[in-house]
């Protein structure tokens, strides 16, 4: 059976060139920290991928710390400047406790800011338009003496959109607050410069651009200090304990070094390729509707809904045919309510319910791409033949 | 996470479709809460369900559910059918997920209704929905009483309220006070 896998938003493989570069460095083992040779070996390789990692965001190596992913690096952030102990914040976030964010935020961010809630600190989940957009004018308006911080995610997961975070960045400095970027989805998929885009902190995953689960990391500029997520040693600068995961970093390194390589060629195929999945689905099956930006959207993120069927059952009909996507229909979450991200684009609860994400990666063939356009009007077809709404449809 | 049974009615649901003489239809669920059934019936001049077909809007749970339920009231009574709980539903199907425990309260609810308008039986008022998170109404909660569920554990094994996002914080003394009229 054919397999096709087009989840990559949710985890991507392990581009070969790193899975080689892991296995080849089993045996540098060392504590990068160790002053004795094992201990060098293994900080040279660390201090190499780290170099890699900062080229491609733009930014100076001692500017990134490895974390154990996005989500770390998005708790570090938000606690780091909302620590009790003021003097553990940057200065600058000495004072005040209000932050802005978006109302599109990936979990890590959302049930971060619930919990500083709870410190007393106000969080403003600003509205986003039809097409995931966070108007910076309404930023401007939610600035206040009192803004430490503003985050805004670069690109949306489920829908692909992306956000005007330049502008956005500094609004944010005019009003002597931070401004931090979830660019989980971003790294590795669009060029990013943190100097030139006025980034204080940036977020990023490994898992998510061809890299190994579990490392990801954080950007700082250079001058700014974080209460750390995770006391102990002196690692990292003393912002982020642990012994050097030697492993996950050179993988993290090598991910890098392969996107930087393939960064002009690779995106622009990558963008042709999700475009044909687009027009193949809008030319075959009726009653759909496109989430997110026309333009400014991920190279690879689709998101479609479609009217009269669920999502969860589109999802397995797919992957009993072998392909593999998600869903931000609520059956399929866990709880009942669907994705929040289609809910705050105004779609109904129906639509909401009945929408599929494919996203693409390098590794997608136009083969690929031709057999789920042969599947996917067929498990359509047939899911709305099953569907009162569609009879009710035609009936009308 | 689903079983072999719940994914062979998936995949291969059976009695999809309308009946146009049908003898009662019944339509339950929002397309808010992700579930719609609609369950058409016919019934003999002695009670006897001899076709019962169904159409839904669902996760792969609702389409096994509805499409066990109407596997299970075929040749049977109405009186018979009507005594179907939506747990012997989700055991025929070889158990649902805990989460998904409503998408089988859905089934029987629309068996009911199926049979209720047949019957002429006009539901007095709107059915309540108790448990806001999962979607169960109080006619279920009172279903599942009256078929043992003697405690709250009873009657969240039974219909999967309490299972959602607040975990019964809204519904668990609303469910209390119907078990109380009921002991």
């Amino acid at each position: 059976m054919k397999e096709v896998y087009l989840d990559n938003s949710a985890t991507t493989p392990i581009h070969p060139e790193v899975a080689q570069a892991m296995v080849d460095s089993m045996s540098i083992f060392g504590n990068a920290s160790s002053v004795h040779h094992f201990g060098r070996k293994a900080r040279e390789r660390v201090e190499e991928a780290r170099a890699n990692l900062a080229k491609l965001i733009g930014a100076e190596p001692s500017e990134v710390v490895f974390t154990s992913g996005g989500s770390e690096s998005n708790n570090f952030v938000l606690k780091g400047m909302t620590c009790s102990h003021i003097s553990c914040r940057p200065r600058g976030a000495l004072m005040g406790n209000h932050v802005v964010t978006s109302q599109i935020e990936h979990p890590s961010i959302m049930n971060t800011c619930s919990c500083i809630e709870q410190d007393n600190y106000l969080v403003n989940y600003l509205p986003v338009d039809e097409c995931g957009m966070v108007d910076p004018e309404m930023v401007e308006r939610a600035m206040t003496p009192n803004t430490i911080l503003v985050s805004v995610m670069h690109g949306n997961n489920e829908i692909g959109t992306i956000e005007p975070i330049k502008e956005i960045a500094e609004i944010a400095h005019k009003h002597g607050a931070f401004f931090h970027t979830d660019a989980v989805q971003t790294v590795g998929k669009v060029p990013i410069d943190v100097k030139e885009m006025g980034m204080d902190f940036l977020s990023l995953s490994g898992h998510k651009f061809n890299g190994p689960k579990g490392i990801g990391g954080l950007y700082h500029r250079e001058d700014l200090h974080l209460c750390p997520l995770v006391h102990g040693g002196h690692q990292e600068a003393s912002l982020r304990a642990g012994t050097e995961n030697n492993l996950g970093i050179i993988g993290l390194g090598k991910a890098a070094e392969i996107a930087m390589r393939g960064m002009a060629t690779e995106i622009p195929a990558l963008r042709k390729l999700r475009d044909r999945l687009q027009a193949g689905i809008e030319e075959r099956i009726s009653d759909i509707k496109i989430n997110g930006h026309p333009t400014e959207r991920l190279p690879g993120v689709l998101n479609v809904s479609f009217k009269y069927v669920e999502g969860e059952s589109i999802l397995l009909r797919l992957d009993s045919a072998g392909i593999a996507v998600s869903t931000g229909s609520a059956c399929s979450t866990g709880s009942l309510e669907p994705s929040h991200v289609l809910l705050a684009i105004g779609l109904s609860h129906e639509l909401a319910h009945g929408s599929i994400r494919f996203s693409l990666g390098p590794q997608n063939t136009d083969d690929e791409i031709d057999y789920v356009l042969e599947q996917l009007p067929k498990v359509i077809s047939s899911l709305r033949e099953m569907s009162p709404l569609y009879s009710a449809a035609l009936g009308e | 996470m689903y079983s072999k049974k719940v994914i062979d009615h998936f995949e291969h649901p059976r009695n999809v479709g309308e009946l146009p003489d049908a003898s009662g239809v019944g339509e339950v669920g929002s397309p808010a809460c992700g579930d719609i059934m609609k369950m058409w019936i016919k019934v003999d001049d002695n009670g006897i369900i001899t076709e019962a077909t169904f159409k839904t809007f669902g996760c792969a749970s609702a389409v096994a559910s509805s499409s066990m339920a109407t596997e299970m009231i075929r040749g049977k009574h109405i009186d018979e059918a009507r005594k179907i709980t939506n747990k012997e539903i989700a055991d025929a199907l070889d158990g649902l997920p805990a989460h998904k425990l409503h998408c089988s309260v859905l089934a029987s609810d629309a068996l009911n209704r199926a049979i209720d308008d047949y019957l002429g039986v006009v539901p007095e008022e709107e059915d309540e929905v108790v448990c806001e998170c999962t979607g169960i109404s109080r006619k279920a909660i009172e279903r599942a009483i009256r078929h043992g569920a003697s405690t709250l554990e009873g009657i969240q094994e039974a219909t999967g309220a309490m299972t959602g996002e607040c975990e019964g914080i809204r519904c668990r003394d609303k469910i209390a006070e119907i078990l109380a009229q009921y002991k």
